[in-house]
């Protein structure tokens, strides 16, 4: 495979290249994974599934409680709600409700003909989800269930969890999300919507995973690929890389590099993503900043961009957004966010050059 | 360590600032990103037989364009590297190696039972993954008929 960090020397954007692998690099620079970056604590520790999303630990519901939120109302005896129906089982939940407004665009080309997209508005449910966890035996063994409800009822994850292994090891085999990059929460953020590693992409297959200290790696094999995920975790800091071959003949196979750096309020977070398909390789990239102002209150710059044709000029037809956005978690499980999207691509596109603002409401537990 | 917090601003400030200049001019490009001259016809008619264009364009306008090309099999990352939008369609299906079974053409003209686009849409045993459209309801019988009717004819533009 070519090497992954193509610097194009041969056009006006080498500069840009350069400063995002120096962003990336020099610093450590590197979605729900800047809480682990700012926290500098596993995804294991507060989701059940070890690779991240889904349903919270014991720990990672007291974190929501108690940590993540600007208040905290007490219910009736100032006891901290649980999930669990008994001691081996609970249940988990994720229900987003988001508004977004989409902004007309309209395009003149050369021979002065106007074509126009309309501006639009649509409430939509982009996360119904309940979870399952079974602690067969605490520890050792888990019975896990991640269900889709709304918008349409499906099976995300169904897998059964077999932890103790040598090297803080487990083993996971089922339907599964496969381990690539960030897990982010946003399946159409350029670097996991070009990878294919999203939560409408689960696959059935196992995964075996090692977390000793500060290292954590993770394989997966399906019946047409295999993912892994190796990363180093510091407190403040973390870096990664992912790797992805297609073993069904056909040719599709990804490399990535991610990583984050916490540095007092301010949580960075970073991915590249090389993509082989058949007929082109396209990147992406990702960049996150996050201020915490007060706890309970988050702002966030997200730069996206993505290379639809490494045979093409990134002046020619690449394609970016940044969203600037503010997160609220005014009392625990409860969450409010607002975000402007800046959409830029080519000036003849008209649906990919339409700035929208978001409006979304959260509820987990 | 201490002023770490300050680098950070000024390196994540240079970025927004040099980035934001990064989308395309669309240069030679369709509305896709794809070069101009590179698009290549769709498969040629070898029989001299006249192109079913009503049938194919009732398929594109009805189904490709309402159902698999509104989020997922478009431009510019069509998922699974199957790009379902006018004017590609056909250069993603026709005779091109299915993901999920390489042995088996996406559309085989003239072939509908061994063509890999109505296993998924039918849901049938064998397949990769899930029945498309993915997390929809499945398309009505008159839909596939449609579709399996346009492959029996030699899948034509």
């Amino acid at each position: 495979m070519t090497s992954l960090f193509t610097i194009y020397t041969a056009n006006k954007y080498s500069l840009k290249i350069i400063l995002m692998a120096v962003f990336l690099f020099s610093q450590l620079l590197t979605a729900e994974p800047y809480i682990a970056v700012r926290t500098g604590l596993k995804c294991s520790s507060c989701h059940v599934n070890i690779t991240g999303g889904g349903k919270r630990t014991e720990f990672g519901n007291i974190f929501i409680q108690r940590y993540l939120s600007s208040n905290f109302v007490s219910s009736k005896g100032n006891v901290n709600f649980s999930p669990q129906l008994s001691r081996f089982i609970s249940l988990g939940g994720n229900l987003r409700i988001r508004n977004t407004a989409t902004y007309g665009y309209t395009h003149t080309d050369t021979a002065g003909t106007k074509t126009s997209a309309e501006a639009g508005n649509f409430l939509d449910i982009t996360e119904g989800n309940i979870y399952l966890e079974v602690k067969l035996i605490t520890d050792r063994l888990t019975f896990y269930i991640d269900q889709m409800v709304s918008p349409n009822p499906d099976n995300r994850e169904a897998f059964g969890l077999l932890q103790g292994l040598p090297g803080r090891g487990y083993l996971k085999a089922g339907k599964i999300l496969l381990p690539y990059g960030y897990r982010l929460w946003d399946d159409e953020i350029y670097i996991r919507e070009s990878t294919g590693f999203t939560y409408s992409d689960p696959d059935i297959g196992l995964e075996i995973g090692f977390e000793p200290g500060n290292y954590s790696a993770v394989a997966a094999v399906t019946g047409n690929q295999v993912s892994a995920v190796a990363s180093w975790v510091r407190t403040h800091y973390r870096l990664g890389l992912s790797w992805q071959k297609a073993t069904d003949g056909s040719n599709i196979n990804m490399i990535g590099i991610f990583s984050g750096f916490n540095a007092g309020r301010f949580t960075f977070l970073g991915e590249i993503d090389q993509i082989e398909l058949a007929q082109k390789r396209n990147e992406a990239y990702f960049a996150e900043m996050n201020f915490l102002l007060i706890r309970g209150l988050n702002f966030k710059i997200t730069y996206n961009l993505f290379n639809p044709n490494l045979e093409i000029p990134l002046g020619r037809d690449g394609q970016e957004r940044i969203t600037f956005g503010i997160e609220v978690f005014p009392i625990q499980f409860f969450q409010l966010a607002l975000f402007y999207n800046l959409n830029s691509f080519i000036p003849q596109n008209l649906e990919f050059n339409q700035n929208s603002l978001g409006f979304e409401m959260h509820f987990f537990f | 360590m201490k002023n770490l917090p300050v680098i950070n601003l000024i390196s994540a400030t240079i970025i927004m600032v040099f980035f934001p200049s990064c989308a395309g001019d669309g240069w030679g490009l369709d509305e896709y990103g794809n070069e101009l001259d590179s698009l290549s016809a769709a498969p040629s008619d070898t029989n001299g037989t006249p192109p079913n264009v009503d049938n194919f364009e009732i398929i594109q306008n009805t189904i490709f364009n309402s159902i698999c090309a509104i989020k997922c099999h478009k431009s510019p990352r069509p998922k699974k590297d199957l790009n379902l939008e006018d004017g590609e369609s056909l250069n993603y299906i026709v005779n091109v190696p299915s993901e999920g079974k390489p042995l088996m053409m996406r559309v085989k003209p003239f072939d509908p039972e061994n063509s890999y686009l109505v296993w998924k849409l039918e849901g049938r045993d064998g397949i990769s993954g899930k029945q498309m459209p993915l997390n929809k309801t499945p398309l009505e019988d008159s839909q596939i008929e449609l579709i399996k009717n346009w492959i029996s004819m030699g899948a034509l533009p």
